[in-house]
């Protein structure tokens, strides 16, 4: 095994994963991107999409999160994710997300045209489709 | 002399009142706990962010973003008032609304406008009397701020401060100092300022120290602030050290994103930093209650016992005074 990756997923709500990994994939703005240890400096925002952490480079991924959008930080020896919204993909109760779904649908249908909360509640059902979506792969 | 029956009514009222405000107490007791783990929960992401922040600005040489341009002169402020949504909390609210209000005023002396984003019930319910406008309100949030609120303020007064509506952003909330001390604090939150990245890394740990329990943390989170610090203070003195960052789609884009999310972050601090101060206030406010009320029940118990026994006195008085009167006849 080669040298170990620190890796942290920090959200607003707390520190959701602080562990070492040999692998860390997230995805960037411009598309998917793994970490191992002694990569180059990089930094760059999130797209809404699952981040996957591997102990083992050959065994199957440990960990997955799911970020709503986000950045990622990595430096060669550690990555850190800052997420706004981050959940591990093993936590995610379908039956909850889609009564938030049902939920936030009935709140746009009363809000007016052009409410300025009509964006996050769209949001956040999209997000919310995204972990169901997520948790219906196979792993 | 009072009527003694009266008496008995008043110490059962406050009685009654006694164990309310108890009640009201341990319950803030207990809720001052969870506020403050909500505080420490969120200071890894805060201090994260300004890591980042902090590098890339130091990178960065003239500020492109919006956000971070200062203007000159400022016409109209937007400002973001956070209270809490019930009241029993002491002077937890009117000490924010006085200030408001009082800058305010000064604002408008000036020539200045001023615009009011009210979070929680007792802000809505002071300006809607007083008939000011407001922007957006936000109620029956402020004991368990969530950060989708924060977001929505953000996105709110960076679109007016973007557009060029509002020339400034100022928060006003309580700074829950420790357990029992509130500071009314008012931060400018837009334009940012470049010397603000390491404020909020210093306000969370003082905040911190709101519990005993959170002391681990707190130790936990300054060396944290050590780490983000030197490592911001290392780019300044040898930016070629992590210059070399790849950034993806680009250094500025990614300042960009990253600027809202911080001014999201300050505001979401706001509101949970006031929510463990509304609880401590509430706590002392009823503890100091409950105090009046034990005070009042030994007065009253002192009044009544010798209202009691005055009524006894006299009636042993007219007893024997009678039964003379009748051995003399």
């Amino acid at each position: 095994m080669s040298e170990p990756l620190a890796c942290e997923i920090v959200t607003p709500s707390g520190r959701l994963f602080s562990g070492e990994a040999e692998y860390v994939s997230a995805p960037a703005a411009e598309g998917d991107i793994g970490f191992l240890h002694q990569c180059a400096p990089f930094m760059s925002t999130l797209k809404r999409g699952a981040v996957r952490i591997k102990e083992t480079m050959a065994g199957e991924d440990a960990d997955v999160f799911a970020v709503n959008g986000g950045y990622v930080e990595a430096d060669g020896r550690k990555v850190v994710v800052l997420a706004s919204h981050a959940i591990n993909v093993a936590e995610v109760d379908v039956e909850i997300a889609q009564e938030r779904i049902a939920a936030n649908e009935q709140r746009l249908a009363e809000l007016s045209e052009d409410d300025s909360r009509a964006v996050f509640i769209r949001d956040e059902i999209e997000w919310q489709n995204y972990l169901v979506t997520l948790v219906g792969q196979p792993a | 002399m009072p009527n003694l029956r009266d008496i008995k009514r008043r110490i059962n009222s406050v009685e009654s009142t006694k164990q309310i405000t108890r009640t009201m107490e341990m319950v803030a007791t207990a809720k001052i706990r969870r506020a403050t783990e909500r505080i420490v929960e969120a200071t890894p992401y805060a201090l994260a962010m300004v890591e980042v922040l902090g590098a890339i600005a130091s990178r960065s040489a003239a500020p492109s973003s919006p956000l971070l341009v200062v203007r000159d002169p400022v016409k109209r402020i937007a400002l973001i008032v956070v209270t809490s949504d019930r009241g029993l909390a002491g002077g937890f609210n009117s000490n924010i609304l006085r200030a408001a209000d009082r800058f305010i005023a000064a604002k408008r002396a000036e020539g200045v406008e001023c615009d009011i984003i009210a979070c929680g019930k007792k802000a809505i319910a002071y300006f809607k009397y007083r008939k000011l406008p407001l922007l957006l309100s936000f109620r029956d949030q402020s004991a368990d701020p969530q950060i989708s609120q924060a977001r929505e303020i953000a996105t709110t007064v960076i679109d007016e401060y973007v557009s060029g509506k509002v020339d400034q952003v100022v928060v006003f909330y309580n700074h829950a100092k420790n357990v029992a001390d509130q500071v009314a604090t008012s931060d400018v939150i837009l334009p940012v300022e470049k010397v603000e990245y390491h404020e909020i890394g210093e306000e969370e740990a003082t905040t911190v120290h709101l519990d005993e329990s959170a002391k681990v943390a707190a130790a936990a989170s300054s060396a944290l602030m050590a780490e983000a610090k030197s490592s911001a203070g290392k780019v300044t003195s040898a930016s070629e050290a992590q210059g070399d960052f790849d950034y993806e789609p680009s250094a500025e884009e990614v300042l960009d994103a990253l600027l809202p999310s911080y001014v999201e972050t300050r505001i979401f601090y706001a509101l949970l930093d006031s929510a463990a101060g509304e609880q401590g206030a509430r706590r002392k406010a009823m503890k100091s209650a409950t105090d009046n009320a034990t005070d009042m029940i030994s007065t009253l118990t002192r009044v009544y016992n010798r209202a009691r026994q005055g009524a006894i006195t006299t009636e042993i008085t007219e007893i024997v005074g009678g039964a003379a009167a009748l051995e003399e006849e």
